[in-house]
């Protein structure tokens, strides 16, 4: 690096630092973007969300010749105030590993092959034109809003076929059942702002510290210098089965059994009922109970009176809740005074554990229930908040619908009325869109791992933006058992190699992030825009491109449902002038913002459940805009921070107070759950007597495919492990770094032992991070899924640890 | 991480809070800001990027530092070249490496 362009360097970084130094304890503004670019000739400066996790913070990008030089915190940015977490700060490296993926391969006798994009897109379509019903689309919550638009225009409104599911399933599905169920409707009625003026701060078995960072330090900040004030401070109570970095930071911990949180909201409900301390009249005004039916239990469940659920839960006492959750009387005592006060904001905050659990939809609606019971909710700074560690879960997943059962703008494909407001939104003929919802994830991998002449009946896979072959639980028996199958073909579109792509038959060269234009929406409902800034290596292409190139072919070769009931292609595009640009020809496609396109079309679905989005153009000068964005009569478009209180949200009328405007009993109430406890699906025996749970790290995100190409974060944090309580390693026999095999009744992996490491985990349990390729710890986890939102517990499951042996090692 | 913004959260105690000033004023990686409340901007300029981690451990290591926080990051042209440590997860599949694409790279660091 020269001189001259080092100096320049330095004086962007001390702008920003400053600028974000400030940023925290004042409204003054001493650096923005069009600072940065004024200070830099050479160096443009746009606006783009963080490719990583659900928090959304706004990133600037320095880009210099075709290349990204420099990252910096957006001081605009309201959710990162111009900060970024260690992750967020090496994003723009993310680009630029050795091993980019840069042409079409196709595996031919066990050889990877370069083939041309016209080869490649007939091979797809061909193979899925062979048996459209027997395709399957996987996506993730790291789609584009348009990408997963056009995904699911694709399969439901093209093919007919419901077989597309997210990757999100492994990760906030029960978050959206937990909100259904209570609510009505989908996502978090607060929001980040929440975390700014709470007094009290509970994790939910989660760990924000490591996971959502930027979010974490905007909590820790608030005792010095946040908007409370040091008259204000924020008490954070961390529950959890292993001690974290959030528990350090934390106020308090609680230590919890596996399952613990069920038996814990349900101990505190039963306090506040049985001491009369619960907000009777917010019950009265605003709630109802709920229980699941005995049969088929349902999200709408069955209805009891507030007398029955107190009888349910009587049974909850501080002792008997105690004894379920490990967590002492006493404490669950306090947790109750504190819901108990009404002068306090409580705001609760949740991720993996409360979601990836066999109860997730029962805890989620629990910990909502607790919210509900004692009134706190629907003040700034009272609200129950699910968290999502993927930067599009809420707006790709949860908004656009990509899930096996659901359409866009909250519908789904069980309801004809439903279908029919999609097809007639997509001009499409009626009854193109199959009633019957799809297989969700697990099942569909359950079946592409099958044989087709027996329960296989998925035979052709796209996985897109996702790395199933790391993620999905059980992996022996739900990805790798596919390559005992020569039938069966997997396409993936991704931009490194993965262990998903090599197991691939056909490999699609993938643009990322800054390399296309895109839209995300964030876990506080917050819809983020940004341009394309710079080309992607070689013939790497957008993964939207590659759905519409892919459908424009199938229409070539004669399937009908390409086009819509007047003959037109369901992607049809046109300029200014009304002439239609071929987008499916790769040349053409930026002639068009074909992001735009799609957003305005999905943007008439918005409407369908309130979750109303603001014209494309808007976001373009935004650093995001939390639906429903409602336009005003001046001409602007309004955000909205609170859903279902009078004084933000739009849809609830003057004098109410509160509108839960979807309750799913039509009379504008939440419902208030009560779920039985039940232990988890695997409990450690004899044979394997130790709890496994599985989880992130701060330097890696997911499964590393873009974090550990980036050698800062990588050299932090370079493999995997597994975390030991010191009695149980003394007990084994094992020291620090020896290697041992962990094994449970489905698989089997060696790492190294960390003792006194970055998290503790209590006697009786260990915990494997996920993120290493070369150490798959979900060849071990177990399969077992929530009944009503189908994911996974990645979280719990019996294993055994034993030294390493010399044939294991050999291995 | 060659050139660097950072934001560090300094502890109440005025006089640790100063002794930590002046012992940073003293490293001639950084060039410091002005303190504004807690909050000290400054700029971590370091030759080798080998050097960038071990500066911020020793910063979060100091007793006077609470929190460091990283406001931008310009990268070098020889950054973020790294290809992870991979290995033949599932054995009998070919591996994919940087040779098995003929295309150039014109993007790449």
């Amino acid at each position: 690096m020269d001189s001259k362009r080092r100096d320049l360097l330095r004086t962007a970084a001390f702008a920003a630092a400053a600028a974000a130094a400030s940023g925290r304890n004042s409204s003054s503004v001493t650096a923005s973007a069009a600072e940065l670019s004024e200070s830099e000739a050479g160096i443009q400066w746009q606006k783009a969300p963080c490719r990583f996790c659900g928090t959304g913070c706004h990133v600037q990008v320095g880009v210099e010749a075709g290349r990204v030089v420099a990252i910096a915190g957006d001081k605009h940015a309201a959710v990162n105030k111009g900060l970024l977490c260690v992750k967020g700060y090496h994003v723009g490296a993310a680009l630029y590993g050795k091993d980019r993926l840069t042409s079409p391969l196709l595996r031919r006798e066990n050889e990877w092959v370069e083939i041309s994009w016209d080869e490649a897109i007939d091979i797809a379509a061909r193979r899925i034109l062979r048996a459209p019903e027997n395709f399957a689309f996987y996506g993730s919550g790291q789609w584009t809003i348009p990408e997963g638009y056009a995904a699911q225009k694709l399969m439901k409104g093209g093919l007919g076929n419901n077989h597309i599911d997210p990757n999100a399933r492994l990760c906030m599905a029960s978050a959206v059942t937990g909100f259904l169920a209570t609510y009505g409707v989908d996502e978090p009625a607060g929001c980040f702002d929440d975390l700014d003026v709470c007094d009290v701060l509970i994790c939910w078995g989660n760990n924000p510290a490591e996971n959502h960072p930027v979010l974490f330090s905007r909590v820790l900040d608030r005792p010095a210098h946040g908007v409370g004030g040091r008259e204000r401070p924020v008490r954070i109570i961390d529950i959890g089965t292993r001690k974290t970095r959030t528990s350090e930071l934390a106020s308090e911990f609680l230590l919890m059994k596996p399952h613990g949180d069920v038996a814990l909201a349900l101990g505190i409900m039963h306090l506040l009922v049985a001491q009369g301390r619960y907000d009777a009249n917010f019950v009265q005004k605003f709630c109802s109970f709920r229980m699941p039916e005995e049969a088929n239990p349902t999200l709408t469940g069955q209805a009891i009176s507030f007398e029955q659920f107190k009888s349910r839960i009587e049974k909850y006492t501080p002792e008997t809740v105690a004894e379920l959750s490990g967590i002492a009387a006493s404490k669950i005592a306090e947790l109750a005074e504190l819901f108990a006060s009404r002068d306090l904001r409580i705001t609760s905050v949740w991720c993996m554990g409360m979601n990836q659990h066999t109860m997730g939809t029962a805890v989620n609606s629990l910990v909502h229930g607790v919210h509900l019971l004692s009134g706190h909710f629907g003040r700034p700074g009272d609200a129950p908040t699910s968290l999502t560690g993927q930067p599009s879960a809420c707006g790709t997943v949860r908004e656009v619908g990509t899930l096996a059962h659901a359409l866009p703008g909250g519908r789904v494909v069980a309801n004809a009325e439903h279908r029919a407001q999609c097809e007639q939104l997509w001009n499409l003929p009626p009854g193109r869109i199959n009633p019957l919802p799809g297989y969700h994830t697990v099942e569909m991998f359950r079946r592409f791992t099958s044989p087709s002449q027996g329960a296989g009946d998925i035979d052709t896979l796209f996985v897109q933006v996702t790395n199933p072959g790391q993620t999905l639980p059980d992996l022996n028996q739900l990805f790798n058992a596919k390559q005992k199958l020569s039938d069966k073909f997997l396409i993936v579109a991704d931009v490194y190699p993965t262990v998903t792509t090599q197991a691939a038959d056909l490999i699609l060269p993938a643009a990322m992030w800054i390399e296309k234009n895109g839209i995300y929406g964030n876990s506080e409902r917050r819809t983020q825009q940004w341009f394309k800034m710079v080309d992607p290596p070689g013939q790497a292409r957008d993964d939207c491109w590659m759905t519409i190139a892919l459908a424009h072919r199938l229409m070539e070769l004669g399937h009908p449902g390409m086009k819509d009931k007047n003959g037109k292609f369901i992607f049809h595009m046109e300029d200014e002038q009304g002439n239609e640009v071929p987008v499916w020809q790769w040349e053409q496609y930026y002639k068009v913002n074909v992001d735009k396109a799609l957003f305005e079309e999905y943007r008439r679905f918005s409407t369908l459940k309130h979750k109303n989005l603001a014209p494309y153009d808007e976001y373009v000068n935004a650093r995001g805009l939390r639906w429903p964005v409602v336009e005003q009569p001046d001409g602007t478009w309004r955000e909205t921070r609170f859903r279902f209180c009078e004084n933000d949200d739009p849809f609830v009328a003057s004098g109410k107070q509160i509108d839960f405007y979807h309750s799913t009993t039509g009379d504008g109430r939440a419902q208030i759950w009560f779920h039985e406890y039940a232990p988890p699906a695997e409990i450690p025996d004899d044979e394997y007597p130790l709890w496994l749970s599985t989880g992130r790290v701060l330097e890696q995100w997911h499964t590393g495919s873009m974090t550990r190409r980036i050698p800062q974060l990588n050299r932090a944090m370079p493999a995997s492990y597994v975390e030991m309580h010191p009695e149980d390693a003394d007990i084994l026999n094992l020291r620090q770094g020896d290697m041992v095999t962990i094994e449970s009744r489905r698989g089997s992996i060696d790492l190294p032992v960390w003792i006194g490491g970055r998290g503790v985990p209590p006697r009786g349990t260990v915990f494997v991070p996920f993120f290493d390729e070369t150490r798959l710890i979900n060849l071990v986890t177990l399969g077992a899924v929530d009944p009503f939102s189908k994911q996974p517990d990645f979280k719990k499951c019996a294993v055994r640890i034993h030294r390493r042996t010399n044939q294991g090692a050999k291995q | 991480m060659s050139v660097c913004g950072l934001v560090l959260t300094l502890c109440d105690d005025s006089q640790l809070r100063a002794e930590t000033i002046a012992e940073l004023g003293r490293w001639p990686q950084i060039s410091l800001g002005e303190e504004e409340f807690n909050r000290l901007p400054l700029v971590l300029d370091t030759p080798s990027r080998n050097e960038d981690r071990a500066l911020l451990n020793r910063l979060e290591a100091m007793p006077g530092v609470l929190m460091v926080e990283v406001a931008f990051v310009g990268f070098d042209e020889h950054s973020g070249n790294s290809q992870s440590s991979r290995s033949a997860a599932i054995p009998g599949f070919p591996e994919i490496s940087p040779d098995t694409q003929k295309d150039d790279r014109k993007n790449g660091f």
